[in-house]
């Protein structure tokens, strides 16, 4: 999950371009990148992640800082294209019916749908998140995938730590009663 | 605290808010506090079900597109701008040229209205250009700023221009029937009289023979201009409304200085020295005569005369624009005698103020009458006993042209 010591030599090779380090930090980075966009509910994960990655290989020059700023870098590079993609899909919608074919409904795309439903853990981790708000699913999803601490949460999505902080709690809460009602027959 | 002052019953009661009813705590207004146990059960949850590698097509895929990003970035200037496109390219190439194709025409009207405000332009241009000025609401020339300028020319070195009969007495005279009419064309005439009178400054009063040959004016009477038709067929003659009403009496309003270049360009400056030396106060002749440039004073002089006996009005212009015919009448009325006025000469004593505004330089038997009286060959309009009269006159007549002011401007004449 973490690259630890070795991660500020592969930080100074990925911005020499070399392809070793950066498909290094793709590995590192891919699974909570990906997660991340399915649990938001992306339609096109993938996509969106391609797009991430090629605007972090382009502006990896301008970082400075250690392995928590980094993660907190990519996830707010992640999250903007995720926003984007959004626009993108509802200016789509917006389109004539008889000119756009329509995207499918619900909230996973169906290649990734597919992928998560492979496994029991998945499709239950998707059906908790649910009954979550979009701020508290960002909330939980980069607290927990990312390992995001709350400050670099909060300046992820632009909020106050204090707002991230309640979003977390009572998103748990609601995690916690799903969680029950699972259990329930 | 109760609604309808009932003590016992609470606001939250059912019937007010049954959307409330049950445990606050499955309201998300107050979150409860989470076991860790759950916490941890829940955050495995997530990490099992959302923390998956991507497939290899998909990873390869992505490296794929950060290996090309990588390469077009190492592409890329270090600005971190792509890359211009041809078509960017060629815009900026156009630029430079679009911009001084701009400044060029920005320059050129600026231009054109300058030189059309100033009236330089071509004729046919510049009249064209003052009648759209004009539709315009606005005022620009519409003749040639040459003859304007000439004319301006003439009207200012007027007065600044010392007079030139000062500086020696006037010579020996013509017949006293030409003096009334001298004053006229005086400028014109000038010319000729320098020139004739070179030879008898150097031999002596000899200058009278050619002056009376000169001097018998063949249409004098003949061609009475009038100050309503000053118009002659010289563009100098834009001088001719300055003295549209002057009589045979009144002085013109060109002084002998303006007229002076042109006699000196036949005058050597070797045939003065004779008269400054009877007087230490006399001007000395070299710095009295102007430039010797001719072109500058025939057109400018040409001046139709009022009086009708001037007949240097009826003469074609020559090719440089000096006559050469009218001059030699009026030469006495000048004033430009007095080079070859001999000291001995005995003529009539005329008193000269001796405070005059210029410093006239006359020998000393000559004495000008005072500038209220008129001259004795004005009254009597005959002859006057010898060019000291005339040469007296004409010194009268340029101190009262100093005296009035002449028009800063001319309204140039334009003849078709």
């Amino acid at each position: 999950m973490a690259i630890g010591e070795g991660f500020d030599a592969l930080l100074v090779a990925a911005q020499r371009g070399e392809p070793s380090a950066l498909g290094a930090l793709y590995r590192d980075l891919a699974p909570a990148v990906l997660g991340y966009l399915r649990g938001r509910g992306v339609p096109d994960p993938e996509d969106v992640a391609a797009e991430a990655f090629v605007h972090l290989v382009r502006s990896i020059e301008r970082f400075d800082g250690d392995e928590a700023g980094f993660r907190s870098f990519v996830f707010t590079i992640v999250h903007r294209r995720m926003l984007d993609a959004g626009r993108r899909a509802r200016r789509r919608l917006d389109e004539p019916w008889d000119t756009f074919e329509l995207a499918p409904a619900g909230p996973v795309a169906p290649a990734a749908e597919e992928e998560a439903l492979d496994s029991l853990a998945a499709e239950r981790a998707m059906r908790l998140l649910d009954g979550l708000t979009d701020d508290q699913r960002s909330v939980v999803l980069l607290r927990v995938l990312a390992d995001l601490p709350v400050a670099e949460v909060a300046r992820v999505l632009g909020k106050e730590p204090g707002a991230v902080k309640t979003l977390q709690r009572r998103a748990l809460a609601s995690l916690a009663r799903a969680l029950v009602a699972e259990r329930e027959p | 605290m109760t609604l309808d002052g009932d003590p016992g019953r609470s606001p939250w009661s059912p019937d007010l808010n049954p959307e409330l009813r049950g445990d606050p705590a499955d309201w998300d207004c107050l979150p409860v506090e989470v076991a860790p146990e759950v916490q941890e059960h829940l955050e495995s949850t997530i990490r099992e079900g959302l923390l998956v590698e991507p497939p290899p097509h998909v990873r390869e895929r992505h490296l794929t597109a950060m290996l090309a990003a990588r390469r077009q970035r190492s592409a890329t200037p270090p600005s971190g701008r792509p890359p211009a496109s041809p078509r960017r390219r060629a815009g900026r190439r156009a630029r430079p040229r679009t911009a001084l194709a701009g400044i060029g025409l920005v320059g050129g009207i600026f231009f054109g209205g300058g030189l059309a405000a100033a009236g330089e332009l071509p004729p046919p241009l510049q009249v064209a250009v003052a009648s759209v000025a004009e539709r315009l609401g606005m005022e620009l020339p519409a003749t040639p700023a040459r003859t304007r300028t000439r004319t301006v020319e003439v009207a200012v070195a007027t007065p600044v221009t010392p007079p030139v009969s000062e500086a020696s007495p006037p010579p020996a005279m013509p017949p006293p029937t030409e003096a009334p009419a001298e004053e006229g064309d005086r400028g014109e005439r000038r010319p000729g009289t320098t020139a004739e009178r070179q030879e008898p400054a150097t031999t002596g009063a000899t200058m009278a023979p050619p002056l009376a040959a000169s001097q018998t004016p063949p249409s004098a009477t003949a061609t009475p201009p009038t100050a309503a038709t000053p118009t002659t067929t010289r563009p100098s003659t834009s001088m001719a409304p300055t003295t549209p009403s002057t009589s045979g009496t009144t002085p013109p309003t060109t002084s002998p200085g303006s007229t002076r270049p042109s006699s000196s360009t036949t005058t050597p400056p070797t045939t003065t020295p004779s008269t400054p030396s009877t007087d230490p106060t006399t001007e000395p002749p070299s710095t009295t005569e102007p430039s010797t440039d001719p072109t500058t004073e025939p057109p400018s002089t040409t001046e139709p005369s009022t009086d009708p006996t001037t007949p240097s009005t009826t003469l074609p212009p020559d090719e440089d624009g000096s006559s050469t015919t009218t001059t030699s009448t009026t030469a006495p009325s000048m004033g430009l005698g007095p080079l070859d006025v001999p000291a001995a000469q005995p003529g009539p004593p005329v008193s000269m103020p001796p405070a005059g505004p210029p410093t006239l330089t006359i020998p000393a038997p000559i004495t000008v009458p005072p500038m209220a009286g008129p001259p004795p060959s004005h009254d009597s309009g005959g002859p006057a006993a010898d060019g000291t009269v005339e040469g007296q006159a004409a010194d009268e007549a340029d101190t009262a042209a100093d005296a009035e002011p002449e028009p800063a401007d001319v309204e140039p004449v334009v003849t078709p």
